[in-house]
């Protein structure tokens, strides 16, 4: 029986990876790597410029966000337009984003906000909230949107007034809107 | 004796490390401050009266003398307290009333000023106090100064996010 050796030898087979390394590596361990990699960077970015998720703590948008829900926020809803009368948002601390306050948007710019015996009245009007589950007594006086200021408040109208934070954010305090 | 290219490199770096470490950036020293206050305010349910007593101290540490906090929020009332003493004064009778915090800083925001020996600092507190499943969340702008080569806080405000 001859065996040839050398430059003109007949390559060896090939053996095939055990299955905890195909499992695990895949066939090719680099582009794994890669993928990988590439994977964990799509998902970063994603997370961090596209959509967050959030953790609702507290009772201020009670019934639509309840305590302890998680949620989404849409960064990308307002490069292209401005927020809406209506939209859910998260607003943030001038610290950072890691903690936001959850608030919908019920005043535009430019316009006047009011609450009148419980009712939020916008450039005079009463405003329908069909969000709104509980009634209230809030009383406040008529306060002018300057032209980049949103009037933004919880859906949880049972609460004290005073220990419900709302009031006139800056456009740029707004990062996105809420996505249940 | 002869010290090979990769052995020097490596103690390049680890004396990079303790320069780094030893003289800190004003943001990182600030940051560093600010986590030990957080660890200062943090105290467990029934805290016996001398370590209460330590770590007020220990907040107190990282106040100017004269330190000016104002407050103005929701849960904690309107009122502005001056001097350290009399800060010392408050934050032992809140922790003989509240049983209980716990206070963490997840943002923080650092400005530091040019001539780096003052800064503004935004911090975010959230705190749990008491055992109650409530978060709190209050946002504070601060003053440091640097003082005798320790950043200390000079004046705190409470800053609303909503006007």
């Amino acid at each position: 029986m001859q065996v040839e050796q050398g430059p003109w030898a007949a390559p060896a087979p090939r053996q095939a990876p055990p299955l905890w390394h195909r499992l695990l590596l895949g066939r090719n361990p680099r582009r794994t790597l890669f993928r990988a990699v590439l994977l964990a960077a799509l998902a970063f970015l994603t997370l961090r410029y596209v959509v967050t998720p959030v953790r609702v703590q507290g009772i201020s948008m009670w019934p639509t966000c309840r305590d302890g829900q998680w949620a989404w926020v849409y960064r990308l809803a307002y490069v292209f337009s401005e927020p809406r009368r209506g939209d859910i948002v998260a607003v943030r601390f001038t610290a950072g984003e890691h903690v936001m306050l959850l608030k919908r948007v019920v005043g535009l710019p430019g316009e006047t906000v009011s609450f009148h015996g419980g009712r939020l009245h916008v450039n005079g009007r009463p405003l329908d909230e069909p969000y709104v589950r509980s009634p209230c007594d809030w009383e406040e006086p008529e306060r002018l949107l300057g032209p980049d200021e949103y009037y933004v408040v919880g859906d949880n109208r049972a609460m004290p007034r005073e220990d419900h934070v709302h009031g006139i954010a800056e456009r740029w305090r707004i990062v996105g809107r809420l996505i249940q | 004796m002869r010290i090979s290219w990769p052995v020097w490199g490596v103690l390049v770096a680890l004396a990079g490390a303790m320069v780094w470490w030893a003289w800190p950036s004003p943001e990182k020293a600030i940051r560093r401050e600010l986590s030990a206050l957080a660890d200062a305010f943090t105290y467990p349910p029934n805290e016996p009266p001398l370590n209460a007593w330590s770590e007020v101290n220990q907040i107190c540490l990282r106040l100017t003398p004269d330190v000016e906090i104002h407050l103005d929020a929701p849960g904690l009332g309107r009122r502005t307290v001056h001097g350290r003493e009399e800060v010392r004064q408050g934050l032992l009778a809140w922790r003989q009333r509240v049983n209980g915090a716990r206070v963490e800083f997840p943002d923080i925001r650092v400005l530091v000023g040019p001539d780096r020996t003052s800064a503004v600092v935004y911090v975010t507190v959230q705190a749990q106090v008491g055992g109650e499943p409530d978060l709190g969340v209050q946002e504070f702008k601060l003053l440091f100064q640097k003082d005798d080569g320790r950043w200390r806080i000079a004046r705190a405000e409470s800053v609303q996010p909503l006007r």
